[in-house]
């Protein structure tokens, strides 16, 4: 019942899904009819346009490891899937946000457990996840809470603040009063958002709704992707978050030169290793393999002019553009601004409101899903 | 693993009217061809796209919607050849004289990349969405660009870059004018090769011996070394390239300098904590140290 309006899946009529099928020329199945692509095309709907966003990000990632995460609804275990989206999570959040931070919590024995600090180092954190292994005992929400409270409240005040919580179990073994945990959490401006894998819980629903954060029920596999690919993009800033410039250094990237070792390695003799390239800090010329990264010597942020450039995307977004029946065009022999091919037997097509090309479905969804610039606009002089 | 289904090549020329007035278009369209058939011809089912941009517009050459049909009904494969040299030379003509108005092109800038990688960009998106399930088109764009670049297109020259990569779509890069620090990174950040030709008699060869293998040939041959790309970012009140840079929170503007409201989005900062309380600063710093 997530739609408004639609009512529960009982009280719906029969759907034959499979007369929404159709054939293209070549035989293949004509995919551009089915839900499941109507569905994203709304999920890109949604975004939200000309709004404060928090781009630098600190993320709190809290599994559970309960008991309860063994149940095997999802294949080959809930936990097991769920290791394997986190990963896709960690990389697609890293790629839509690189200079924000994430953090690693997992749940169990009524126990929270830190296992990957609040870093941008992706690889550490995939490995940290790969390596747990067996769910015991119960699901501990405060104890969840309370440890990525602890660290994000000390975390400066222009970055937005947000845990997310997967939580297979519908019971919760706490050592103390939720409520003390809320007001604190939203004193400090920290969204909780919650994604469920079995069913609704009212004091889920509680603190992502005191928190600001969303809460959301899995349906299944596919769904639970989706809904924490949704967690990428960056939330809406809160009106207590300060705007402030934030030192950052770009550093040069050394091919040549003498030998020497990098910071990111030199605590690990195994890894450690003499090399000619690198970044090095522009302030105090320590070297890192990788960007971005807090150096270590001077605690200056590190990046990279295209790591900034991969936000601007969600600062500027693309608008939508009006769907039209094809019937519509008063040219039959116009082509798709995008990959100038003509629209054939497709019901719609796609008008971008500013340059008036016509674009044809899967241009569309590429477009607003990848390139984030009108092939049309950026095809005329200005 | 899916049947092989040959690799796309998408070929970008750079035909801004201005900058070829001082340099010889023949020779780069000849070599332009020349790479073109002998993609052509390494595999039967190696697919060709060709795009033509300056200032004015960006042009498709190849394939038109036209020569599709006559290319099929073609049975030989020179034949293909010859329909593909004289699409292309047919519709350069066509363009060229579309261009002839000098009150358009006066100025050597505005050349419309942008636009022409994202059009080849939607053109390998929509070729590897029309392949069987389970076979994987490898495509990769060649940019010969030679007017300048504009820096208006920024934006979005860099999320073309970024949807490229994810595509797994390698943008190669062949300057023929000064150094491009779009195309230098585009071709870093995707794993091309980026060269500068400053003989343009030789081309052919250039052409021939670096871009004509797939990207995944390169490593067992030796191409020409990685350039350094510079990752600096340029401050927006200055334009400076700046290695020490103050980056606004809100729209990730980088300023040389601290200042109190942001140029772009008008957001009031408040003064650096430095400035405010110098010693109690050092201590949190050094906090911060131990944990990490």
């Amino acid at each position: 019942m997530d739609e408004e309006g639609d009512g529960y899946r009982w009280e719906g009529n029969y759907e034959k899904t499979w007369e929404l099928i159709q054939e293209t020329d070549g035989g293949l199945v004509d995919t551009t009819t089915t839900n499941a692509k109507r569905e994203k095309r709304r999920l890109i709907q949604q975004r939200l346009s000309n709004v404060k966003l928090g781009v630098m990000r600190h993320v709190f990632l809290v599994l559970d490891q309960s008991v309860n995460m063994e149940d095997n609804d999802l294949k080959p275990s809930r936990f097991i899937c769920l290791k394997r989206l986190s990963e896709q999570f960690i990389l697609e959040f890293y790629d839509q946000n690189p200079i924000s931070q994430i953090g690693v919590i997992v749940v169990k024995n009524g126990k929270g457990q830190k296992i990957s600090e609040l870093s941008s180092n992706i690889n550490k954190h995939i490995a940290n996840i790969k390596a747990q292994k067996a769910c015991e005992g119960q699901f501990s929400l405060y104890n969840g809470l309370e440890i990525a409270f602890k660290t994000l409240s000390s975390m400066p005040s222009y970055a937005s603040r947000e845990i997310v919580i997967v939580a297979g179990s519908l019971t919760s073994v706490d050592p103390h009063p939720i409520n003390d945990m809320l007001t604190q959490l939203a004193e400090s401006n920290i969204r909780v958002s919650v994604i469920g894998l079995s069913a609704a819980v009212q004091i889920f629903s509680r603190v992502s709704a005191a928190t600001g954060g969303t809460y959301n029920v899995m349906l299944d596999e596919q769904h639970l992707q989706e809904l924490l690919r949704l967690q990428c993009a960056p939330p809406a800033a809160t009106p207590t978050m300060e705007p402030s410039l934030v030192k950052m250094g770009f550093p040069p990237h050394v091919t040549e030169g003498p030998l020497s070792l990098c910071q990111c390695h030199v605590d690990d003799k195994s890894k450690a290793e003499l090399t000619t390239h690198g970044f090095t800090c522009p302030t105090c010329a320590s070297k890192y393999c990788e960007v971005p990264v807090e150096c270590k010597i001077c605690s200056l942020t590190l990046v990279c002019a295209p790591h900034l450039a991969r936000s601007y995307h969600h600062l500027f977004p693309l608008a939508q553009f009006t769907e039209t029946p094809t019937e519509e065009l008063i040219d039959d022999s116009m082509v798709c601004g995008g990959c100038t091919k003509t629209f054939g037997n497709q019901k719609h097509v796609y008008r971008c409101e500013t340059c008036n090309s016509y674009f044809c479905y899967t241009c569309d969804i590429f477009v607003h899903d990848m390139l984030h610039h009108c092939p049309g606009c950026e095809s005329r002089p200005r | 693993m899916g049947d092989s289904v040959g690799d796309l090549l998408v070929l970008v020329i750079d035909l801004h009217p201005v900058w070829w007035a001082d340099h010889s278009l023949t020779g780069v369209v000849q070599s332009s061809l020349v790479l073109s058939n002998a993609h052509l011809l390494q595999n039967p089912l190696n697919k060709l796209c060709v795009y033509g941009y300056m200032n004015t517009g960006v042009y498709k050459l190849y394939p038109t919607e036209e020569d599709l049909v006559a290319g099929e009904s073609t049975a030989g494969k020179y034949e293909g050849f010859d329909v593909v040299n004289t699409t292309i030379l047919m519709r350069l003509k066509d363009i060229m004289l579309e261009c002839r108005d000098p009150e358009e092109h006066k100025q050597l800038d505005g050349s419309l990349l942008s636009g022409a990688l994202i059009q080849a960009l939607c053109h390998c998106n929509v070729m590897s969405k029309n392949l069987a399930i389970g076979n994987i088109l490898n495509s990769r764009i060649l940019v010969l660009k030679g007017s300048p670049d504009s820096r208006s297109q920024y934006m979005a020259i860099m999320n073309s870059i970024f949807a490229a990569q994810k595509n797994k779509v390698a943008i190669d890069s062949c300057v023929l004018g000064e150094d491009s620090t779009f195309l230098q990174q585009a071709s870093e950040i995707t794993g091309g090769t980026y060269m500068r030709v400053q003989d343009h008699g030789k081309l052919a060869q250039y052409m021939l011996g670096v871009f004509l293998m797939g990207v995944e040939f390169r490593k067992s041959f030796n191409t020409p070394p990685a350039s350094k790309v510079d990752f600096r970012a340029a401050c927006q009140c200055h334009s400076k390239m700046t290695d020490l840079g103050f980056v606004c929170s809100v729209c990730m503007s980088v300023y040389c300098g601290f200042r109190p409201i942001c140029m772009t989005c008008n957001a009031h900062f408040k003064l650096p904590t430095a400035l405010l309380k110098g010693k109690k600063v050092t201590g949190k710093r050094k906090l911060e140290n131990g944990k990490s």
